[in-house]
């Protein structure tokens, strides 16, 4: 437990539950200044992630991209991970809260457990395995899955039969039956919930025949049948006897947007995309063609990326989407299952599939709801947390947040965004206690060992009998005492283990050992812990060379223990010649400007700009125009009816007032250089380009904004009855009563959105025209209001006001791309013809106000493109650096974007995005140097042919050519991905640590087989 | 109860050992496996004495326990040697077993991730299974 600083406040956090929201937010404050205690109920962490096979829109493989996260916050020496724990209750006031756990038992201890997987192998009773969603069993001894952090067993004590065997087998001597419940105390300054949702149960829909056909499966199903790591491998199979099927159907809407079977009016927001993506993927595992049809009222794919993805699936793919209401799912003959349905225009169809995929919603979980009541949080009517738009993390409990699903149904970017803005929130009150509780490890100097012959120590990894029980590890061992420059071997039982870290350290001392090779398991994950270790013994942590003989080698030929054992000999010798060249490497540490830089001077920038402030960090916040406050000014109302105008007001008198603001109206970026930490910008005014100010800065947060686009259809521009969105809420501020008089006001959806030269969908237009549609109504109620959408994108709780909307007689009919409404004044008045499908007609309705929801554009950004080196998508959205698990950094260290610029979006998702830009930089901002890795592209200049094919190589912009007519990498710049080195026609470019003389050795070592050749240095 | 058995064996006249040699086969596996060993071995002292956590097992709670258990081995062993002259569909190691296609299903999760079966290959949409016999 974290002891109380001196100062009044605490400076660590709280984050309950550990998915990926969790994990981020844990990850921004550890990085900022502040230890955190990270809890949560299961044995590990990761939440509903690990469980996904591919994520939408970029199909990157979710455990993959997760996998580096759990690494992460499972090292980070200031996030204390508390698993297999519950919150009770909390005590206090912002920071200063007591929290009261109950720490569960988990029989196994995890800091002895070394993940070997002896006891699962040998346990001889099993359970439903939660993770693969009750597809298969797993031992009463398990993990949740290999990945898992931390990487230790538990007991399922309500599975054990308590028979002791485990206990006998672990080497480790990690069980530990007499563990009982605990109850523990915290003492932390904020507290941040992250609790996620839980899947909706469909089993008492009786109509989909979810609960006694095993070929009816949830989503979150389909997602273990696609997953490699699931129970069929990965293969695209059907539970009920394991055939490939012809035919899947996904039925959209189960638990969500349903009044009817269960409560939960509101949309999940997240169901579309990850059917359609299940579809793709499934028809790319599926070894003969597949068949795949999405049953759908609306098809919400409003995200970045998303509906480009929608239509790649139904014009690339092939996948079928049926507009329809599904009546029934009944079981037919060989395991089949006939849908019976009703389409759009009202008749009954039916279609036989081989399998059925329930697309279920999201709900807080019963042990969420109970948490949020025992620590007083207001919750909304369908039990998520209540936030206001403007403070879209803050709970009604003061000093305690929110982000990710709790808030509302949302993806996986969403989500990573709130965790880093309730980083940001949770920081603000405790910037006091900044760096006052965290841990910094003090290391001895190291030892200089240029000029020294190599001597290469060999630690050989039996895991256990991962590697042990396949491969002869006394026989590997053996053979690399052989190897050149060895100077000393041993096995170990799990050389992970805190002894045997122990054990190499005394060995380095007493061998003078100056190069060290491990042969075990991935150095994704243990890599780091060995170079730690070693340094720790006074080398420098480059020194160290990994073998991976478990997952490349035993685990892939169990079956073949005499290959396994030559080919991790092959793979031992092969480590121990690149070690022998390894140099030492120095990594840069350099001192920072812990000064931001704000572009852009709407919601977001200025969100972004006081969130650092209040921080107390100097902001330097740059707007283009003169006045602050951007499209928001424009704007009355949030959905959910908050007043817009009062809001900015507070927020431009805020930002004119604060004493860490320097404000830089008319200005614009011209030009910077440097790289994070160290940033030199130069400013310009708008109307006098004579008067320039260079900024000096550690971070930039781009928030350049976006805008309305101009219609250049339904006679917008030729009748003054034609309005845009923007301009009817600027009428309405102005003087609703002029609209009391219109007896028929009509709202086009889509208008320059989702068509074949912008193929995004504006995701706020829906919920916009429906919010003015409603204030029309209000306006006078016996107005006729009509709303002509392709799909109505009212996802999350938004759904609560499409069908307020319809309660109010409002009435919406879809329309196609392909049949667009037809606009004429001919006659005097507005006429709208448009196809309604339902009726099966044209109708045509008189309008005496026509309302366009125009797609949102991103504002024009040249100077920072240019001057930042940032990358935009093809329709001029910044690009940001990971779709999922980055979206608030670009690929360049220290940029960061938040707003419209990023993507169009609502008040609430700006404000919070513009925090969680705020909180990545303050990862930056809060430390007073920054150290860089040593794995650098390095030009030797002699060699260089000034060809450019580096600085059109390198993905993050670094390579440039320098004064002296050469290509220079700065080495703050640099990624050390290799791309320049491999391009280089010159080979005037080395990577350091992956030369070409370490790279080759290595290679040819591993293609020697002869021992004598190797020993021959050959 | 002895007579009880006996007329029950007369009834069932001579036992076919041939046609039954995959039931005992199955048998004699189920009967070397680890777990079942374990868990009869296991039984009088986990019901009579305690276990790990000072608790005595219900004894009825424990024979169902070990009822599915040996069920369960029983039916993997039946698919384990059914794949014995070679790589089966689900449906064909079901006409072999008599085990039911949805079980056969389950229990080769089982199997293949104990090592002991794995996918060998596709005709057209179906899967067909393999032993794997060191």
């Amino acid at each position: 437990m974290a002891a109380k600083s001196g100062n009044s406040k605490v400076g660590s956090v709280m984050v309950v539950g550990a998915g990926i929201a969790g994990i981020q937010a844990s990850l921004d404050l550890a990085e900022s200044g502040f230890y955190v205690h990270l809890v949560d109920a299961s044995p590990s962490i990761g939440g509903l992630m690990p469980q996904l096979d591919k994520t939408f829109p970029t199909n990157d493989c979710s455990m993959c991209i997760v996998s580096p996260k759990l690494v992460d916050a499972g090292r980070h020496l200031n996030i204390n991970i508390i698993s297999n724990t519950e919150v009770d209750f909390v005590e206090g006031e912002v920071g200063n809260f007591t929290a009261h756990l109950v720490n569960h038992p988990r029989f196994i201890d995890p800091v002895k457990c070394t993940g070997c997987g002896v006891c699962k192998q040998h346990c001889p009773v099993t359970a439903v395995n939660e993770f693969n969603e009750g597809l298969d069993r797993r031992a009463a001894t398990y993990i949740k899955y290999p990945q898992a952090v931390p990487l230790a067993y538990a007991i399922d004590r309500e599975t054990c039969i308590g028979c002791g065997l485990c206990e006998k087998l672990c080497l480790a001597k990690a069980v530990v039956y007499a563990e009982e419940e605990r109850r523990s105390t915290l003492e932390v300054g904020a507290i941040i919930l992250a609790p996620g949702n839980e899947v909706f149960d469909p089993t008492a829909f009786d109509t989909y025949s979810y609960a006694h056909h095993p070929n009816v499966v949830t989503s979150l199903e389909f997602e273990r049948i696609l997953s490699a790591s699931g129970p069929y491998q990965g293969h695209l199979m059907r539970p009920y006897d394991r055939e490939e099927p012809k035919s899947v159907a996904w039925l959209q809407c189960v638990g969500s947007r349903d009044i009817n079977h269960c409560d939960n009016g509101y949309c999940s927001a997240v169901c579309c995309m990850y059917a359609i993506k299940e579809a793709v993927i499934a028809k790319e595992h599926s070894h003969e063609p597949l068949d795949t049809a999405i049953f759908f009222m609306d098809m919400r794919t409003y995200g970045k990326d998303f509906e480009k993805y929608y239509e790649r699936a139904r014009e690339e793919h092939g996948v079928r989407f049926i507009r329809s209401r599904v009546h029934t799912v009944d079981p037919v003959e060989e395991g089949r299952l006939k849908i019976i349905y009703t389409d759009e225009e009202g008749k009954s169809l039916e279609e036989e599939f081989d399998m059925v995929v329930l697309s279920s919603g999201f709900q807080p979980s019963k042990r969420t709801v109970e948490l949020a009541e025992r620590l007083g949080i207001e919750l909304n009517e369908h039990n998520f947390a209540e936030t206001s738009s403007f403070e879209p993390v803050k709970t009604s409990r003061e000093g305690i947040f929110v982000c990710g699903a709790f808030r509302d149904p949302k993806d996986i970017p969403i989500s990573v965004m709130e965790a880093s803005a309730a980083a940001a929130a949770a920081a603000a009150p405790l910037v006091e206690s900044r760096f006052t509780l965290t841990k910094t490890k003090e290391l001895p100097a190291e030892r200089l060992v240029a000029g020294e012959e190599p001597r290469v120590g060999v630690f050989v990894c039996n895991c256990g009998i991962n590697i042990g029980g396949y491969a002869d590890v006394p026989a590997v061992r053996d053979y690399a005492r052989n190897l050149p420059n060895v100077v000393h071997v041993e096995d170990n039982l799990f050389t992970c283990s805190q002894d045997t870290q122990e054990k190499i350290r005394e060995v380095i001392k007493e061998k003078d050992i100056n190069r060290v090779v491990v042969a075990s398991c991935s150095p994704r994950t243990h890599e780091p812990m060995f170079q730690e270790t070693i340094r720790e013994a006074g080398l420098n942590k480059y020194l160290f060379e990994m073998a991976n003989i478990r997952d490349q080698d035993t685990w892939v030929h169990q079956n073949d223990p005499q290959g396994a054992t030559q080919k991790a000999k092959d793979l031992v010798r092969s480590a121990v010649a690149k070690a022998a060249l390894l140099d030492p490497l120095e990594q840069t540490v350099l001192g920072l400007n812990k000064v931001a830089l704000v572009v852009g001077g709407g919601v977001a920038g200025m969100v972004a700009a006081l969130s650092l402030a209040d921080q107390g960090f100097p902001v330097h916040l740059v707007e283009k125009t003169g006045e602050l406050g951007g499209n928001a000014l424009k704007l009355r109302k949030t959905w959910k009816g908050e007043d817009i105008g009062s809001y900015v007001k507070d927020l431009v008198a805020r930002v004119q007032s604060h004493e860490h603001i320097t404000l830089h109206t008319n200005t614009q970026v011209v030009a910077n250089t440097g790289f994070v930490g160290n940033f030199d910008t130069i400013l310009e005014k708008v109307d006098d380009p004579e008067q320039k100010t260079t900024v000096q800065h550690g971070v930039s947060i781009v928030a350049t904004g976006g805008k309305e686009s101009r219609p250049t259809e339904y006679l917008y521009g030729e009748d003054d009855r034609v309005l845009t969105a923007l301009e009817l809420d600027s009428r309405l501020k102005e003087d609703g009563n002029g609209f009391k008089n219109v007896n028929r006001a009509v709202f086009i959806q889509c208008v320059g959105s989702r068509e074949p030269e912008r193929p995004y969908c504006s995701k706020i237009c829906c919920t916009h025209s429906i919010e003015s549609a409603l204030q029309l109504k209000e306006l006078n109620p016996d107005m006729n209001v009509y709303i002509l959408y392709r799909d109505i994108r009212t996802y999350g709780f938004r759904e609560e006001l499409y069908k307020k909307a319809r309660a109010k007689g409002i009435i919406f009919i879809r329309y196609s791309l392909e049949r667009k409404p037809q606009v004429s004044n001919g006659s005097g008045s507005l006429q709208v013809q448009v196809y309604d499908p339902i009726l099966g007609r044209d109708l045509v309705i008189p309008a005496d106000a026509l309302v366009l929801a125009s797609a949102v554009l991103p504002n024009e950004a040249k100077e920072v493109v240019r001057a930042l080196k940032v990358n935009q998508n093809a329709e001029g959205f910044f690009l940001e650096a990971h779709m999922k698990l980055r979206p608030v950094d670009f690929g360049s260290d220290g940029l960061f974007l938040c707003g419209l610029a990023h993507y169009p979006k609502s008040i609430d998702e700006a404000i919070a995005q513009a925090q969680a830009a705020a909180a990545r930089a303050a990862t930056v901002l809060a430390k007073d140097v920054i150290t860089l890795g040593a794995v650098k592209a390095v030009v030797e200049p002699d060699k260089c042919a000034v060809c450019l094919t580096c600085v059109r190589t390198c993905p993050f912009g670094v390579p440039y050519i320098g004064e002296d007519g050469y290509a220079v990498i700065d080495p703050a710049g640099c990624h050390g991905c290799g791309a320049c080195v491999a391009e280089c026609p010159g080979k005037a470019i080395s990577l350091q640590h992956f030369t070409d003389k370490q790279l080759i050795a290595k290679t040819e070592a591993l293609l020697l087989k002869e021992i004598g050749e190797a020993a021959a240095g050959k | 109860m002895v007579t009880e058995l006996t007329e029950l064996v007369q009834t069932m006249g001579p036992f076919d050992a041939e046609a039954n040699k995959m039931a005992l086969a199955a048998v004699l596996r189920t009967l070397e496996t680890e777990t079942v060993r374990w868990l009869m071995g296991m039984q009088r002292e986990l019901t009579e004495k305690g276990n790990v956590y000072g608790e005595k097992v219900k004894a009825d709670a424990y024979m169902k326990l070990l009822d599915e258990t040996i069920r369960s081995e029983y039916q993997k062993s039946l698919i384990y040697l059914s794949l014995q002259d070679g790589p089966l569909s689900v449906r064909e190691i079901d006409s072999r077993t008599n085990i039911g296609i949805q079980t056969v299903s389950n229990l080769l999760s089982d199997l293949e991730g104990r090592g002991q079966v794995e996918l060998h290959g596709y005709e057209g949409r179906t899967p067909k299974f393999a032993g794997i016999f060191l």
